[in-house]
């Protein structure tokens, strides 16, 4: 047992709380919490800063606003649902973090965060990497013709891009192309083995959405509306988002 | 003609057979049917029941008219003469109304017959088919042909069809023709198939060729249905979806018009499934889905054949019905949230608790030893985890399982057992329940004695590490630490669900079901279903534990027969007339010795004809003879044959399993008129087992046989037994809920009561509620309930009154009642104890200082009467377990949980926004009581789990409370400012001291009543004729006052119904010239029923107490008390019998 910390709480009414618990589909099932520990036992962020999601969500149901505005923690959560899939009450923590990394002034955010999401905003593919759509292209028939010349029976691999009709729509994380490039081909593969119709795209081709774990709404949708267009333009039935 | 029956009990667990039982030694006839080929449920599964870690099952058997039923480990089997047992049988209608309804039963056939299998097990030997065991829950396989479970007496084989590969070998290793396939019967099977595709006549014909069956192809619906008409010999109809001139549905309806019985299966195309299914429900056997392949189909009609030949259906009237099915258990695997993958389990180090049950079974896998299943290394550290499947509304399980905790606890205890103390055990738990009574102190002790470690802390996942060989768990520590461990065993308490097929049980018993799919019960009725006159038992209603389903099953079983009594009145009342056997005493014994010679092992190792020859010189043996298979019914008759010609006074069968012949003794003993007393089946089928030496079997075999005639010999004459007038009425102590509820049981049987009360009204501790969870209205409840009883032509009140003196035992007794007329005297037959509880005292926390702080019942009583107005309140606080589980009264109170959230909910309906606070220590709410504590969170209420070593600190400013407690999520200081603090105080039972004095009873440590046997006696007194309910037996919720009493009134029913007790054939008694009173016996008696009268100075034996268990006759130094039928002259000569050369 560590050190009980003396700190007096004093349970309070909180704005914010109630704004939360009226936004999420049965207020989230916040009020729901057993207390039980399932989820910050399965929690990667557990331990950091001095919080971990039950202890948040107890500060939470106490309203202690000033606490949930201003812990780093809720930077800390990956957003992974560890936490509501063990949970028996169905307590969706995931959305509790994500309304309280809003109420942080945008220009607070984590700096990696916020300038991912500003490349993404920035660049026709939405690389949060910043990779342009000219160079994802050309890596990608790089790799292409490598796998093709030194890999026997890869000979009639293919890597669409921008192939108009083709069923599915591929994104790609940006970070292959522009650090792994190799790591591409291996679903490269499985696709072409089980003859799958697909293509890449030079708009809205990266996967990764940095303007999410930012929190900020009208970045996000910005985005992936960007990103429905360039399926439907190619006219693509099924968008495959491997993130 | 339909066969009657008082009662149809469906569900042969053990609160099925609890229902049985009880109604069945009231003499009402009983039809119990289980689904499965076994007879106890989930029980015969576990071998130990907490607290006292061992079975004792057999406690439940009748303790009068022993007799009349079977007196062995009810785990092997059970019969009474009252009660028909029907296995693999389920109900397929239910018609008519209360005290007559109209059953048809559908028993799937065994298809070996067990008039002739002689359980020699060939055909399992030779059957090459297996599947996970259900009886080891899946650790172990079996074969198609199998034995259901391996302890049942009498043990047949039975074939699972739906896993049998169709080699034949088991018809062909069966020695006597047990196996029937129907073979022959195949050429008179005529199929008719109306099919417009020619493909499938072709197939059909190429395959039925094979098959044996005759075969009638049509085109037609019209060419069909006159078939059917002209051609009765057609068995079976395929039908198929592609015909012309009438749809399939019209052939399937004129099919049955023209023959009720005929099954009619529909063959469709993918695209028709949805009304090939609709035609399921409209009749059709069943459907299958072309095109068919001979791979598929062959084995299909093979089996349906088999099916139809065999199975049969049976028609029953009965006057209730008794619903006992239980539950299943929640299964990882199934479940589509992905249960499995959270738990790894399939993880060969990951059970269910079930499946560990089995495996520290001395019957399972590894003989009870505590080895891994996936490497069968030593188990070192096991892991339970609680609430796996319950208490989770992802899962739909909004409810607590309610038998969990206290299951991994004592699974835990005996992994301890197991290795000596060396496997370290985990607990980890949300809240840990111990609410019944006596649990908090099996933990207490589990956890400081047997150091079984209990953590409160859900871990999030259970993760195979070290290449699988490992388990890992993590979880938080109030600290706030995130800890692994690693395990080499996780156990998981998987929780109760609905018996399988519920949905379509329902439909097919017209019963309503909760939202959780379990039967929905009625307020203040617990046994009562939505249907009248269909009644649940046992945990089917709800999950319980064993305790609680037996009370709830003597629930059931009272309210059928007040039904089946309201329809029939002289129901229960006739009883077969005792047979009357001629006096034999004097003339010399004539044994009849009939050996049975079936047994494969018997005929290897003994010389049959040399023993026949020696057992024919021993003294009084008249004749010897050899009988082939005494177990089949062709054997028996051997014997009876053997028992007319020879007329013996003794009769003696040296044979297998001889629990399994008491039913047939009785037979026999009618038939050549013999009293079964005077018989005996002796087991020479074990010493063929032991082959240390040459001929030790054949000499272990006769001195079994021998030492059988000597016992014979010496069977006492019967006396004419001594009986008991019995008075036929009641005495019930206590007034309130529980005492009323069973005084209007018994005055509605016909039976007189007399209600004594200490106080001046009728009503108790009950009448203190005004609201309950379920919205149900408990003033109007007790109101009416008082009103009926008062009014009852039968129940006599008598108010300020109290039992000065009781004398007397079960049946008779006579009693003093002092009141404000006098003293007077009663006669009755049954005492039932109901003197309840109450609130306990508390001075603490500024109760009875500030006005502000008050009990949960003041609260309840302040909400619905409108002095307190919850809109005018800014906080509440509550603080549970006040006065429970601490070293005062080491018990949980169970009635607060439910008190406080009934009190939350309602201060929520009235402010919604008001903040309120409750420190606790384990939430108790069992089953679907769960939901309320769900709904109180829901609404806002905030729970602070606090430990007993640091309670929550309550001061004043300005006479309001302010509480400070450590929240240890947050592990920090919580304070609260609230307008109230509400105190749960616990309920303590009323003191009864001088009762316990006049009735001669006892209470426990805890002043509760000291029932005879928690699990399997539980509203039962040691002593006869004295019962026990409502919260003077432990602390209860009105539903399980109300459940609790019915059971006890039907207990005492037992006595009621007849007109004499009559002395067992075996009980014990004093010699008084010989007795020293050392008063040995007096505390070796397990039954109480010795006691020394100090004034005569003697030792006096309660005859009806008794159960001819010896005890008392073993501790006896100077053979001063005997034992019926066991004197030591007889005696003595079986031991020289045992040792005894062959002559």
């Amino acid at each position: 047992m560590g050190e009980t910390t003396v700190l007096a709480v004093e349970p309070k009414q909180s704005e914010l709380m109630k704004k939360i618990k009226d936004l999420l589909p049965e207020g989230g099932n916040l009020n729901m919490c057993l207390a039980c520990g399932a989820c910050s036992s399965g929690c990667p962020a557990t331990g950091m800063e001095g919080m971990d999601p039950r202890k948040f969500v107890r500060l939470a149901l106490l309203g202690q606003e000033e606490v949930l505005r201003s812990t780093p923690w809720v930077w800390m959560c990956t957003m992974c649902r560890r936490c509501i899939h063990a949970c028996p009450m169905g307590v969706d923590i995931p959305q509790l973090v994500y309304l309280c990394r809003q109420t942080w002034a945008r220009e607070d955010r984590p700096k990696g965060i916020l300038g991912s999401c500003e490349q993404a905003l920035n660049t026709p593919g939405n690389s949060a990497m910043g990779a342009s759509s000219e160079d994802f292209k050309f890596v990608v028939e790089d790799v292409l013709e490598e796998v093709r010349e030194g890999q026997p029976g890869q000979e009639n691999l293919v890597a669409p891009i921008d192939k108009q009709g083709a069923y599915y729509f591929l994104n790609q994380n940006s970070r292959e192309p522009v650090t792994e490039p190799d790591e591409m081909v291996p679903l490269w593969k499985i696709l072409s083995l089980v003859g799958a119709d697909w293509t890449y795209g030079t708009k809205g081709w990266a996967a990764e959405n940095y303007c999410m774990f930012l929190a900020d709404d009208d970045a996000w949708e910005t985005v992936v509306r960007n990103k429905a267009k360039a399926v439907e333009d190619l006219g693509c039935k099924v968008w495959l988002n491997t993130e | 003609m339909r066969k009657q029956y008082g009662a149809l009990v469906v569900g042969a667990g053990i609160g099925g057979i609890r229902a049985a039982l009880d109604l069945a030694v009231t003499g009402h006839k009983v039809a119990l049917i289980d689904r499965r080929p076994t007879h106890g449920g989930i029980l015969s599964q576990l071998d130990h029941q907490f607290p006292s870690d061992h079975c004792g099952m057999c406690k439940m058997l009748p303790l009068m008219s022993r007799d009349s039923s079977s007196q062995f480990c009810l785990r092997k089997g059970l019969f009474h003469d009252n009660i028909d047992i029907m296995l693999s049988t389920e109900v397929a209608e239910l018609e008519g109304e209360p005290g007559k309804f109209f059953v048809s039963l559908s028993t799937k056939s065994p298809l070996i017959d067990p008039t002739k299998c002689v359980s020699c097990g060939k055909c399992a030997e030779v059957c090459p088919v297996r599947v996970p065991s259900e009886f080891n829950a899946g650790l172990t396989e079996r074969t198609a042909v199998y034995l259901p479970v391996p302890h049942a007496i009498p043990n047949h084989y039975v074939l699972d069809l739906d896993n049998c590969q169709r080699c034949w070998k088991c018809h062909d290793a069966c020695p006597t023709g047990a196996i029937d396939l129907k073979f022959n019967e195949r050429v008179d099977f005529h199929i008719l198939v109306v099919d417009r595709d020619p493909a499938v006549e072709t197939m059909l014909k190429d395959i039925l060729n094979e098959l044996n069956f005759p075969l009638h192809c049509v085109q037609t619906g019209q060419a069909a249905v006159d078939m059917l008409a002209s051609d009765d010999r057609i068995r079976l109809v395929l039908v198929g979806m592609n015909i012309n001139d009438m749809d399939a549905e019209r052939v399937l309806t004129r099919s049955l018009e023209l023959n009720a019985d005929i099954p009619v299966v529909v063959m469709a195309e993918t695209s028709q499934i949805s009304t090939a299914a609709a035609m399921v429900t409209q009749g059709a056997r069943e459907y299958l889905v072309k095109p068919l392949e001979a791979k598929r189909f062959v084995p299909w009609l093979d089996k349906l054949y088999m099916r139809i030949m065999s199975d049969t259906t049976e028609d029953l009237e009965v006057g209730a019905v008794v619903l006992a099915g239980g539950f299943e258990c929640y299964n990882p695997v199934v479940d589509p949230e992905g249960g499995e993958d959270i738990w790894s389990y399939g993880h060969p180090g990951v059970l269910t608790a079930v499946e560990f049950e089995r495996l520290l079974s001395g019957t399972g896998p590894t003989g009870g030893r505590l080895l891994h299943p996936g490497d069968n290394s030593e188990v070192r550290k096991i892991a339970w985890i609680q609430c796996v499947g319950s208490r989770d509304v992802k899962k739909n399980a909004d409810f607590c399982s309610g038998i969990c905790c206290m299951f991994s606890i004592k699974e835990a205890v005996l992994a301890k057992k197991a290795t000596n103390g060396a496997v370290e055990t985990t607990i980890f738990y949300m809240d840990m329940r111990t609410s019944g009574k006596g649990y908090q102190r099996y933990r207490n002790k589990a956890e400081h004695e047997k150091g079984v470690r209990l953590v409160r802390s859900r871990p999030h996942s259970v993760i195979p590490v070290n290449d699988g060989m490992d388990l890992k768990v993590e979880y938080m520590t109030d600290a706030g630490e995130l800890v692994s461990e690693t395990y080499d065993m996780v156990v998981l308490a998987a929780g109760a669900r609905p018996p399988g097929g519920m949905e379509k049980f329902a439909l097919t018993m017209g019963l309503d079901l909760n939202e959780w799919g379990f039967a929905q019960m009625q307020p203040y009725a617990s046994e009562r279903t939505s249907r009248l006159g269909v009644f649940a038992a046992g945990s089917f209603g709800e999950p319980r534990d064993i305790s609680e389903s037996v009370i709830q099953a003597s629930a059931a079983a009272q309210a059928a027969s007040r039904i089946i009594k309201v329809y029939d009145v002289l129901a229960g009342i006739e009883s077969e007339p005792e047979p009357e056997y001629p006096d034999v005493s004097r003339e010399p014994p004539r044994i009849l010795v009939a050996v049975c010679t079936s047994c494969p092992t018997l005929e290897q190792t003994v010389d049959l004809e040399a023993l026949s020859r020696k057992m024919s010189a021993v003294h009084s043996v008249c004749k010897v003879i050899s009988v082939g298979a005494t177990c089949t019914g062709e054997g028996w008759a051997e014997i009876e044959k053997g028992a007319a010609e020879f007329k013996p006074n003794r009769v003696l069968i040296g044979a297998c399993m001889p629990y399994a012949y008491i039913p047939r003794l009785k037979e026999l003993g009618r038939s050549i008129g013999l009293n079964p007393a005077l018989m005996d089946v002796v087991d020479i089928y074990t010493p063929t087992f032991v082959l240390e030496s040459e001929g030790q079997a054949e000499k272990e075999v006769f001195a079994a046989l021998s030492m059988a005639v000597a016992r014979l010999q010496g069977a006492d004459p019967v006396p004419v037994p001594v009986t008991v007038d019995v008075a036929r009425s009641a005495l019930v102590v206590g007034g309130g809920l529980a005492g009323m509820t069973a005084s209007m049981a018994i005055a509605d049987q016909g039976y007189g009561v007399c209600l004594v009360e200490s106080e001046e009204e009728l009503g108790g501790m009950a009448m203190r509620l005004h609201t309950q969870l379920d919205g149900s209205d408990p003033h109007k409840f007790m109101e009416e309930l008082i009103g009926q009883v008062e009014k009852h032509p039968n129940i006599k009140v008598l108010k300020d009154s109290r039992v000065a003196i009781s004398r007397g035992s079960a049946g008779r007794f006579r009693s003093a009642i002092a009141g404000p007329q006098g003293v007077f005297p009663l006669e009755h037959g049954v005492s039932i104890l109901a003197t309840g509880g109450h609130e306990t005292k508390v001075y603490e926390s500024g109760l009875c200082v500030h006005k502000s702080v008050m009990t949960h019942l003041a609260l309840e009583e302040q909400l619905a009467t409108g002095v307190l107005d919850a809109g005018a309140l800014t906080g509440v606080a509550m603080i549970q377990c006040w006065r429970s589980r601490d070293e005062d009264r080491t018990y949980c109170s169970r009635v607060c949980c439910p008190e406080m959230l009934k009190n939350v909910l309602t201060l929520k309906k009235r402010n919604p926004d008001l903040p309120i606070y409750v420190f606790y220590r384990d939430i108790m709410v069992q089953g679907f009581m769960e939901t309320y504590y769900t709904q109180a969170r829901k609404a806002g209420a905030i729970f602070i789990h606090y430990e007993p070593d640091n309670k929550p600190k309550v001061a004043f400013e300005d006479g309001k409370p302010v509480i400070t407690a450590l929240d240890p999520v947050l592990n920090a200081e919580v304070e609260i400012r609230a307008d109230i603090l509400s105190l749960s105080s616990g309920l303590e039972p009323n003191d009864v001291e001088d009762l316990l004095e006049v009735f001669g009873v006892e209470v426990n440590e805890d002043g509760f009543y000291q029932e005879a046997d928690f699990k399997w006696r539980p509203v039962d007194f040691l002593k006869q004729g004295i019962y026990m309910c409502g919260a003077a037996h432990s602390p209860r919720r009105m539903d399980e006052t109300v459940a609790s009493a019915k059971a006890a009134a039907q207990r005492a029913l037992r006595i009621l119904s007849t007109e004499k007790i009559a002395r067992e054939t075996v009980v014990a008694s004093v010699r008084h010239s010989l007795c020293s009173l050392c008063q040995a016996c007096v505390a070796a008696c397990p039954y109480g029923a010795r006691v020394v009268d100090l004034e005569e100075g003697k030792i006096i034996v309660d005859e009806i107490l008794c159960q001819g268990c010896g005890a008392c006759a073993a501790v006896c130094p100077n053979s001063a008390t005997i034992l019926k039928g066991f004197h030591d002259g007889p005696m003595m000569s079986v031991i020289d019998a045992a040792l005894e050369q062959p002559a």
